[in-house]
């Protein structure tokens, strides 16, 4: 469902040449949550706005069911939802609104937009809070109207950048329990994360990110095996101790 | 993954554009901060300008919307005295007109009879304290008065003598005493009147005195009326600097531009459904102001002052029409300038210099006696505060308000243009990230042709080169043909060296982005048919044009293109021919049908390319440095469409430069051997009709002409699809 090939993204800063993504492949598969893990800068979120086709890769490429997100980025991103830790909301609409408008953006028919909020809103428990300015609600609930947002259109992939950051344990699990209500329909998700605890508990397969570069893909099993220790925190501590600048090819 | 909606085409867009705006106000106006500046700030500011005006401007400090001017004197009798005189002053005052004599040579005008806003107050005050009571400003006006005895006509008007007290540096005091003094000389110059009268005497005096007003032939006094735009278009500018800060560095701060740009909606949709929220809320600001500021006016003294012929709803209607022009102009500027922005604070302080550099021309507009003409009618925000100037006075050139009017228009779209290359970019939504060299950086793989944004970025750089450069031409030199030269000169500039530089900054290659390509030589010689053969017809749609009101060629405009005619005439024809039968031509062909034509074929099918480009070559050709010339329009446009046709056909613009050139040349040979044909009985001084015969010729040719173009430049399949000009050479 989605395909990543060599994806590399150069930044300049002034005559520096800033290497975020480097020669990055992986594939997810449609009922599959794959977990990009990595520390901050890894290069996870430049690497979810290149599959979303936001920022144009240096080189290589990623498509999403079948188009190349450079090429037709719109067809890209009406298949894919967004939920970001820096989403905001706009303080002087109400969530209803906002969903409304999303709908709009994503050209969801309004009759059918009208049934995707209350659908969604039931389902995110945000329907009690659906007329209120969204400057009165709470990080949580925002957070949950912003998950509501991601998926007005009803994408078929899911792509996920640090969507508990800042949340409690109660709002966590919203998120949580969605995605994997997301893969029982048969959803693709991309999760990036360097909260590597949680991931362990909700992906079927991880990528691990350091400074641009995949160190390590697979299943949590095949990662236990190959690195010979139990959790990601402590595979990733080894990685680090053992290769600082991030030079080590995939495994 | 749900079906897209199937709405689809313009329509579609410009419905969900106005869907977009919709939002996008419900979320600015709902805020009170925009509340304020839309609302409140007029309903304050134009009664505080209003009396601010009426103290310092008007009168000098000090007074009220009434004035009360107060005259000391000395002692009840002496304030009989004077309130007599005043009265008596005043009626002969108001008898007069303003060529009336004074006995002793000082004009009675008018302007020294009182306003509705002016009294007089005589009082009385101690006698030794006159002069410290004028100096403490208790009175504005002292008048010592001391009677005489002897006078005759004591029962009438008795005689005094009248010592006036006043201070030099108080207009309010010096006006004061202008009015006493006024009446107590009307009164005076009655009374010697009527002694000469009654003794039998005439009343001639060795000098008699005219006075007649003419207008200034060197700079004009201050015009207040430059002030009503100039407050209405900072107040407008206040009003859209809010929204445009929050809809675009707002939403970057917030974290929803992320969100905004994920969706499968183009940014140039965004950007103009912020655009056109802006400008609503601009429009609301000049028009709620423009309201304020009218009530105030008519309700105060400042009426009479700065509108001293009336105001009109259609004055009113056309000042609204030149603040929604504006608007435009101004919301583009401030929506590429804050799309800069990743902060609210840093958006602050990238206007905090454009408000600056906005104030500056506004200023300047203040100074007396600043034409709207050449390069003022083409400078931003200048241009529209003399044109409403000129406007409120009465004295708009319509010529001069349609140029100001189009370069705003123009530049408006520039900067929505350079606000979508901007807005949501990676170095916006990457501050950490990326550089803002980023954003004009060179693409890596070199473009078949210029985008169109690029192209209308183009031409909004090339409008004010080519008035700037166009005027400076006559300046540097005399000779009128070294002026040609440099004329030429200019054109490789404007229509080459420019758009050279767009293409070298999006990488496109001079063959492809000029359409400089090889042609089958077969299109030249058709070219060539209607290089000859158009002219006839250009000649009788400018008599059309003329015969529909569209000349503006006064009599002393005609009689100075006659003396341009005979200086050409006396310059070598090589000259002449190498700069309007060859450069011109050459460099108009690559911008038009090269640049600006390959731009527009990004967007636009080759009949929209056509239609769009000839319409731009015809106002580039009414929209004269010099002057304005509507009356080339409908020739430029027919030439424009031919040569466009031509360069669609071939895929090159070669054979539309040989087209130009024959055009042009044999433009030039007619004025060269004017009198030869003159001679031959076919009057093209007097704008007569060509013969029949000509048109049949003509018309053969033309026929001929595109024939030969159709037959060459015929493909197997000439379909034009993806930029595949039918008769482009492989």
């Amino acid at each position: 469902m989605i395909t990543v090939v060599d994806l590399t993204k150069h930044f300049f800063v002034g005559p520096k040449r800033i290497v975020a993504v480097d020669r990055l492949s992986f594939r997810v598969r449609a009922g599959e949550v794959y977990g990009l893990m990595g520390p901050n800068g890894a290069g996870k979120t430049t690497t979810l706005w290149m599959v979303l086709g936001v920022l144009k890769p240096t080189s290589g490429y990623a498509e999403v069911g079948g188009y190349r997100s450079t090429e037709v980025p719109e067809a890209v991103k009406a298949r894919l939802g967004l939920l970001s830790a820096s989403a905001g909301v706009y303080p002087w609409l109400t969530p209803r609104e906002t969903l409304f408008y999303f709908a709009d953006l994503y050209k969801v028919p309004p009759e059918t937009a009208k049934g995707a909020v209350e659908h969604i809103s039931r389902k995110l428990g945000i329907s009690g809070y659906l007329d209120q300015r969204c400057a009165t609600l709470s990080t949580g609930q925002k957070q949950r109207v912003n998950l509501a947002r991601a998926l007005i259109h009803d994408p078929d992939i899911m792509l996920l950048d640090e969507p508990t950051r800042g949340l409690d344990v109660i709002g966590s699990k919203v998120i949580f329990d969605y995605v994997r209500d997301l893969r029982e329909l048969g959803k693709a998700v991309i999760v990036c994360t360097h909260r590597l605890d949680e991931a362990q508990r909700l992906c079927d397969r991880f990528g691990l990110l350091h400074r641009g570069r995949l160190w390590h893909e697979g299943t949590l099993g095949e990662l236990q095996q190959r690195t010979g220790r139990a959790s990601l925190t402590e595979m990733f501590l080894q990685f680090v101790e053992e290769d600082p600048d991030g030079r080590a090819a995939v495994k | 993954m749900r079906v897209p909606w199937g709405e689809q085409g313009w329509l579609a867009d410009a419905r969900r554009i106005l869907r977009l705006t919709r939002k996008e106000l419900r979320e600015t106006l709902r805020d009170r901060r925009t509340v304020i500046t839309l609302v409140l700030m007029p309903l304050l500011v134009y009664p505080l300008i209003s009396l601010s005006f009426n103290k310092s401007v008007l009168h000098g400090a000090g007074a009220s919307t009434r004035i009360v001017y107060t005259i000391g004197v000395s002692s009840p009798a002496g304030e009989e005295y004077l309130t007599r005189m005043m009265g008596y002053g005043g009626q002969l005052l108001q008898a007069q007109t303003t060529r009336q004599d004074s006995a002793d040579g000082q004009p009675l005008a008018v302007e020294h009879a009182l306003s509705p806003y002016e009294s007089l107050m005589v009082g009385v005050v101690p006698d030794g304290a006159l002069e410290a009571q004028v100096a403490e400003e208790a009175v504005h006006l002292g008048v010592r008065v001391v009677q005489r005895r002897d006078e005759s006509e004591a029962r009438q008007l008795p005689g005094a003598e009248c010592e006036l007290i006043y201070r030099a540096n108080s207009a309010l005091s010096r006006r004061a005493l202008r009015l006493v003094e006024d009446r107590l000389r009307a009164v005076n110059q009655a009374t010697l009147q009527s002694r000469l009268a009654r003794a039998g005497l005439p009343a001639e005096v060795p000098a008699r005195l005219d006075y007649r007003v003419v207008e200034s032939a060197g700079a004009a006094p201050f015009s207040l009326a430059t002030l009503v735009p100039l407050v209405l278009i900072l107040m407008t500018i206040t009003g859209a600097v809010y929204p445009a800060i929050d809809l675009t560095a707002g939403e970057r701060e917030r974290g929803t531009l992320e969100t905004l740009i994920a969706a499968p909606i183009s940014r140039l949709t965004l950007l103009l459904a912020k655009y056109i929220a802006v400008l609503t809320v601009a429009v609301l600001t000049a028009l709620v102001n423009l309201v304020a500021m009218t009530v105030t006016i008519l309700s105060s003294s400042l009426r009479s002052q700065l509108f001293p012929d009336g105001l009109s709803l259609s004055l009113m209607l056309q000042i609204f029409a030149l603040m929604v022009l504006f608007a435009a102009f101004f919301s583009a500027i401030l929506l590429a300038l804050t799309s800069f922005a990743r902060s609210f604070k840093e958006a602050q302080a990238y206007l905090i210099p454009l408000m600056l550099l906005a104030i500056s021309p506004g200023l300047l507009s203040l100074m007396p006696g600043l034409q709207l003409s050449g390069l003022l009618a083409v400078t931003p925000l200048l241009n529209i505060v003399l044109l409403s100037r000129d406007l409120l006075e009465k004295a708009a050139a319509p010529g001069m308000a349609m140029l100001a009017v189009a370069s705003t228009a123009l530049y408006a779209v520039g900067a929505i243009v350079l606000a979508a290359r901007v807005f949501g970019a990676d170095a916006v939504l990457y501050a950490s990230r990326g550089s803002w060299s980023d954003l004009f950086r060179r693409p890596a793989v070199a473009r078949p042709r210029p985008t169109v944004n690029a192209t209308i970025a183009c031409l909004a750089v090339m409008f004010p080169c080519f008035f700037v450069l166009g005027n400076l031409a006559p300046l540097l030199a005399r000779q009128r043909g070294q002026q040609l030269l440099l004329q030429a000169a200019v054109s490789v500039v404007v229509f080459v060296a420019c758009p050279a530089l767009f293409a070298l900054a999006q990488r496109v290659g001079w063959r492809d982005g000029f359409r400089w390509r090889a042609a089958t030589w077969r299109a030249i010689p058709g070219a060539a048919c209607l290089g000859i053969a158009l002219w006839p017809f250009a000649y009788e749609l400018f008599l059309v044009g003329k015969m529909l009101g569209l000349a503006t060629l006064d009599r002393d405009r005609f009689a100075e293109i006659e003396r341009l005619i005979r200086d050409v005439g006396d310059v070598s024809p090589v000259v002449v021919l190498l700069a309007l039968a060859l450069v011109q031509p050459v460099c108009e062909e690559l911008f038009f049908r090269g640049f600006l034509f390959q731009g527009l074929r990004e967007r636009f099918e080759g009949t929209g390319v056509i239609a769009a480009s000839s319409l731009l070559f015809a106002l580039f050709h009414v929209l004269n440095p010099a002057t304005l010339t509507p009356e080339r329009f409908l020739p430029s446009l027919l030439l424009g469409l031919f040569l466009g046709w031509v360069c669609y056909r071939s895929g090159s613009v070669l054979p539309g430069i040989v087209l130009h050139v024959l055009h042009n040349g044999l433009l030039l040979l007619l004025v060269q051997y004017r009198d030869a044909i003159i001679a031959r009985g076919w009057n093209l001084a007097d704008r007569t009709h060509l013969p029949a015969a000509w048109f049949l010729v003509a018309g053969a040719l033309v026929a001929g002409g595109m024939l030969l173009v159709l037959v060459a430049t015929r493909r197997p399949v000439a379909t034009e699809r993806a930029g595949t000009d039918p008769g482009h050479a492989t």
